[in-house]
């Protein structure tokens, strides 16, 4: 797949690109536990240049979700 | 390293880590054991690939449960830690002893007492560990507390912070006692300073993950770690090689005439004087120091006595090769001279000539550069990490003694027990039927306890409110309460009548925050007794594993629960007629009506 934000996913998740959609969330994701997601965000910050606050970290509950913060702070290309 | 290539770092070594991790012996080397009082698992990675660098076999990596500190020293067996090869004890004040500490931030008087009391006696806990257990022990120091909006721009606020934190470091040094010769320190506090005690601070990820550490920190204190665990095995070399002309001093003998040669306070002769006293703190330490020089004797000995701002006097040199013969040929000699393997010579000198020579024909000889930009000089040997065991060594033994002659008495361990430890907590646990306004934190704590979940049910707040409304079913609420501060609502219970009769337990789960306090033993003991208060009879609970909830496999067992097949699966039976203590160590109340949280 060449979405990039699922390519991110699955390399902070350790899982591969095709276990994963835009409604992956911890609930249905193992791997997704409080330190992949410390990863996560810095993999974010880093890849697509943004700062994220604790809010919109919180908001971050999918990778459908997390695409719509990053949209949402003019990320494009997602 | 800024935060930014901190995490660029980070990311490598979790990718490499993942790479050595899935070959296909590993891993086979090292159990290392981080025991940390918050979330340390970012140092994973960190630690295990310098580990990896400096040992050619994969260790293991991993944590003890988080804020265990205690806990894993007073009784190492239950948490793996018999196991581990080594163990890292990693703690700050503001975790272990937060309700102490926030009262000390309140101004009681008496907190501070007690904060100094409680470092001795982890102190005491941490050498219990290192009699106990068969693997290294290393034990940090903890750094001044950070968070809590408390402000270290306020110099008097931070000046109180620091006399706080060393009060109790050095009452942790005093508790570690006679096991301050087997227990390695790791000094987190020095490196939490030298970093910037904000700088090293995350806000962020405190807030979000209990992980206090700003990566670039992290970083920090994994390189500490890992140097401290291989130093373990590295002995620091015995010996300094010097060339004279540009590294003791600045200028070239012959050329310039010694009158000319610069090691004063003015630049550049600032940087080769500082460099003279690093050199001569070691020589202070035990290392031996030698000349090798490409020159007349007559004229380095002229230089020594005459040129202005000399640290090192012809007293601290304990060999002289100063000849127009080759330099590794010199080292050659003074190995022989002194009777000293080749592998403990470091040789310093400003050419690329003579280090190229060393390298290729002495290849045990460290051979450190004089940098192209002469201010790095003062730093060269600190940078190059190759005598700080040798430092600590030194210091440890000097404060040790300090303290043991202070103290007036003979360090001995007086370690507690598990279970004096256990009452020595005040343990207060709360069982209390849920009611409307607790529904919230209840619904949270059932959606996201994993590990210790008996049946890992996950339900919506309407279903609990429902559950709640129900005459047939009970839903408690634990909450916890130490001499260390409040851990809040922590465990649940939701039982239903059995149409049996008695009841079976539907959902038993239980933060692992309060894990090793007996916690467990004193929610069922309560909720069974308020069980039977309603309607006697047996109580059935079943295990459902998932991937993370082995921890919980044996609770039913182990409090008295024997296996039925009757129901099939890991289902358990209490017969009617037995019951269930309450620890002695802690106090258990039960309170039968809806108390708002």
């Amino acid at each position: 797949m060449s979405d990039s934000l699922i390519a991110l996913f699955a390399d902070g998740l350790g899982v591969s690109a095709d276990s994963l959609s835009d409604d992956t969330s911890p609930d249905n994701t193992p791997q997704w536990d409080s330190l992949a997601a410390m990863t996560l965000v810095s993999l974010i910050e880093d890849q697509y240049d943004v700062e994220l606050s604790t809010r919109e970290i919180m908001k971050m509950q999918t990778v459908g979700l997390a695409r719509a913060v990053l949209t949402g702070k003019g990320v494009v290309g997602l | 390293m800024t935060d930014r290539s901190a995490r660029t770092a980070a990311r490598a070594q979790i990718a490499r880590w993942r790479e050595l991790n899935a070959a296909p012996a590993a891993p086979q080397g090292r159990a290392v054991l981080i025991v940390a009082s918050y979330t340390a698992n970012p140092l994973e990675a960190a630690v295990g690939v310098g580990l990896a660098n400096a040992d050619p076999h994969t260790p293991v990596v991993s944590f003890a449960d988080y804020n265990q500190v205690f806990q894993v020293c007073l009784d190492p067996a239950h948490h793996g830690a018999d196991r581990a090869d080594d163990i890292v004890v990693l703690w700050r004040i503001e975790d272990v002893f937060e309700r102490d500490f926030h009262a000390w931030a309140n101004l009681d008087e008496a907190a501070f007492g007690r904060l100094v009391a409680g470092a001795q006696a982890l102190g005491q806990a941490v050498a219990g560990l290192a009699e106990s257990v068969s693997g290294t022990v290393t034990a940090a120091d903890a750094p001044v507390p950070v968070g809590f909006g408390l402000d270290h721009h306020d110099g008097a606020a931070f000046t109180d912070l620091v006399v706080l934190q060393t009060a109790m470091n050095a009452a942790f040094d005093e508790g570690l006692g006679a096991a301050s010769s087997v227990v390695e320190r790791l000094r987190v506090a020095a490196l939490h300073h030298a970093h910037g005690t904000l700088n090293a601070f995350d806000r962020r990820t405190w807030l979000m993950y209990r992980q206090p550490h700003a990566e670039a920190f992290t970083q920090l204190l994994a390189a500490a770690i890992v140097s401290s665990l291989t130093g373990r095995v590295r002995v620091p070399p015995k010996v300094i090689v010097l060339d004279a002309d540009d590294t003791l001093w600045s200028g070239i003998a012959a050329n310039d005439g010694v009158g000319n040669l610069k090691c004063s306070d003015a630049f550049p002769g600032s940087a080769h004087r500082e460099f003279q006293m690093a050199v001569r703190r070691l020589r202070s330490r035990g290392v031996l120091l030698a000349v090798a020089s490409k020159n007349d004797q007559q004229v380095v000995d002229q230089a020594f006595a005459e040129v202005d701002g000399m640290v090192l006097s012809p007293a601290d040199i304990a060999g002289w090769k100063v000849s127009w013969g080759p330099k590794p040929q010199a080292i050659a000699e003074l190995a022989n001279d002194f009777n000293l393997g080749i592998d403990s010579f470091v040789f310093v000198d400003d050419s690329d000539y003579e280090i190229g020579a060393v390298r290729t024909q002495l290849a045990g000889v460290i051979a450190l550069q004089v940098p192209e930009d002469i201010e790095a000089l003062p730093d060269l040997l600190a940078e190059s990490g190759l005598f700080r065991a040798l430092r600590v060594t030194a210091d440890d033994r000097e404060r040790t003694e300090r303290m043991l002659a202070e103290s007036g008495r003979t360090a001995t361990s007086t370690t507690m027990s598990h279970e004096e430890f256990l009452a020595s907590l005040e343990l207060q646990v709360t069982i209390t039927e849920v009611g409307a306004s607790d529904l919230g934190r209840v619904t949270q704590l059932i959606n996201k306890t994993n590990q210790f979940n008996l049946t890992t049910i996950r339900r919506d707040q309407a279903d609990v409110g429902a559950l709640i409304a129900r005459d047939d079913a009970a839903v408690f609420a634990v909450t916890v309460d130490d001499r260390f501060g409040e851990y809040g609502l922590v465990g649940v219970v939701i039982a239903v009548a059995d149409p049996a009769g008695g009841w079976q337990l539907d959902t038993v789960l239980m933060s692992c925050r309060v894990l090793g306090r007996g916690v467990e033993t004193a929610m069922l003991a309560g909720a069974i007794a308020e069980l039977r208060n309603r309607r006697a009879g047996p109580i059935t609970g079943r295990y459902v594993a998932t991937d993370r909830n082995a921890l919980v496999a044996d609770l039913l067992p182990r409090h008295g629960f024997t296996e039925t097949t009757s129901t099939g699966g890991d289902a358990f039976v209490l017969p009617a007629d037995r019951t269930l203590d309450a620890p002695s160590h802690l106090s258990l109340t039960v309170l039968r009506d809806h108390v708002a949280g």
